[in-house]
């Protein structure tokens, strides 16, 4: 399969899956054009299927993002924009219904594994196995961050519900 | 509508064409990744070593001594000596070589012509090469338990009387480090760790190497040089030793960072060779 036929094939999933763990756009656009040009210059070498060998250099873009940006706040002498968080932009879809919004903030809440389980179990409705695959973590691992992750989600969402 | 369905709803994200079409021009426009670079890399890495290496053999036994008085200034000593093949240096930068430093010792070679000379000599079963620097110049000998060579002069002396038993026992102790047990200890140390953590992680235990043992023909062919020539020539340089030693450390980086299928296999394995690349210079620093 040549690179034209991958790009098509999982472009779609791999910015939905960046964009739902970052929250800017434009890093969102950065983190995936990163992914697809990791994906140009290596070789594949058939150990896992392409989507796994994607979604993982998709995730270890994304956990490479999120190490800088620690690393980053640890900084001394770091210049004042580089500290600020980025600007927190949804998705124009996201914001076109009020289900969605609520759902989104509500996973943005979440640590970024119990996220990252959610948009693989839940969103995109993956198996087991597969999560296992893409994580490089174990079954029972995945099992109880999902658990785990339900559970805040169903209380950040009903404690707005409360609010409201 | 459960939170459930709700989160398979944001599965439907639209996609973006324009952006697609916009990253996927930036991608195009890169160019292939340039194999040649990463082997002029490799090349220039290894050189850069033997280069480091290369200074170190010229410049490491090289004598600065000053001292123009008849006392001895060091004396060297090298286990497992054998006779005729005189095998001792002037550095305790080579495996097996010790520096004495030993009053009694000192005492005896400052007066070794007072001994007596042994017509027809011959060496004992147990030799050990000394090699005693004074007035900036060496002198050779081979110490056994019945007699003392003088290797420069040809001459032998008779090994008689208390003092000639000391200092034999003395150069001939075994040389055992009391850091020696770190080495064995930090092998099993490592390999229980890394069985725990896949435990723990319930990874499956896995050749991290693949099928790719050729990788280990180069490693394999250096240390039967290293034996052979241990056992033929003479000790081995420690800086050169500890230079392979990186190489090969790097070297098992490199195959792991090829063949490892998860983040965590890559982790650990680096780790691990890493803690062997320590280890093997610690066992080289120790001896």
């Amino acid at each position: 399969m040549d690179f034209e036929q991958i790009y098509e094939q999982h472009f779609g999933k791999i910015y939905q899956y960046i964009r739902y763990m970052v929250t800017n756009a434009e890093l969102a656009e950065d983190l995936t054009q990163e992914t697809f040009l990791r994906v140009y210059k290596n070789t594949f070498r058939h150990e896992a299927s392409i989507t796994t060998y994607i979604r993982q250099i998709a995730r270890n873009i994304v956990y490479d993002y999120y190490r800088k940006k620690a690393l980053i706040q640890w900084l001394p002498f770091t210049k004042s924009h580089e500290q600020e968080e980025m600007i927190y932009v949804p998705h124009d879809w996201i914001v076109q219904s009020e289900t969605r919004k609520a759902l989104y903030e509500a996973l943005q809440k979440l640590k970024p594994i119990q996220r990252e389980v959610l948009i693989y179990r839940k969103i995109e409705e993956l198996s087991i196995q597969e999560t296992c695959e893409i994580m490089s973590v174990s079954a029972m691992k995945v099992a109880n961050t999902q658990r785990s992750a339900m559970k805040t989600l169903e209380q950040v969402l009903g404690g707005e519900r409360d609010g409201y | 509508m459960d939170i459930e369905k709700k989160l398979a709803e944001l599965n439907q994200m639209p996609e973006d064409e324009q952006l697609k079409r916009k990253i996927q021009s930036v991608i195009v426009e890169q160019k292939a990744p340039k194999k040649r670079g990463s082997v002029w890399k490799e090349i220039t890495m290894i050189v850069a070593i033997c280069s480091v290496a290369f200074f170190l053999f010229v410049t490491g036994t090289s004598q600065t001594n000053q001292a123009t008085s008849n006392e001895i200034e060091h004396i060297y000593t090298y286990f497992g000596g054998e006779e005729n093949e005189f095998r001792a240096r002037t550095s305790t930068l080579y495996v097996g070589v010790q520096e004495m430093t030993n009053a009694t010792t000192t005492a005896f070679f400052e007066h070794i012509e007072t001994m007596e000379k042994m017509e027809n000599g011959y060496l004992g079963d147990y030799i050990v090469d000394v090699i005693v620097v004074q007035n900036n110049e060496q002198h050779r000998y081979q110490i056994s338990n019945v007699s003392l060579y003088d290797v420069d002069n040809g001459v032998y002396y008779n090994g008689e009387g208390a003092l000639f038993g000391e200092v034999f026992q003395v150069l001939h102790k075994p040389k055992i480090n009391s850091y020696s047990f770190i080495v064995p200890l930090g092998v099993i140390l490592m390999n229980f760790l890394q069985w725990a953590y896949y435990k723990y992680r319930k990874i499956k235990a896995e050749n991290p190497f693949g099928d790719n043992w050729g990788f280990f023909a180069v490693p394999l062919f250096s240390l039967v040089c290293i034996f052979a020539y241990h056992a033929f020539v003479g000790p081995l340089y420690k800086p050169i030793l500890i230079m392979l030693s990186i190489l090969f450390g790097y070297m098992l980086l490199r195959v792991v960072k090829r063949h490892a299928k998860t983040y965590i296999i890559l982790k650990v394995e680096t780790y691990k060779a890493i803690a062997t690349t320590i280890l093997l210079i610690i066992l080289i620093l120790i001896y």
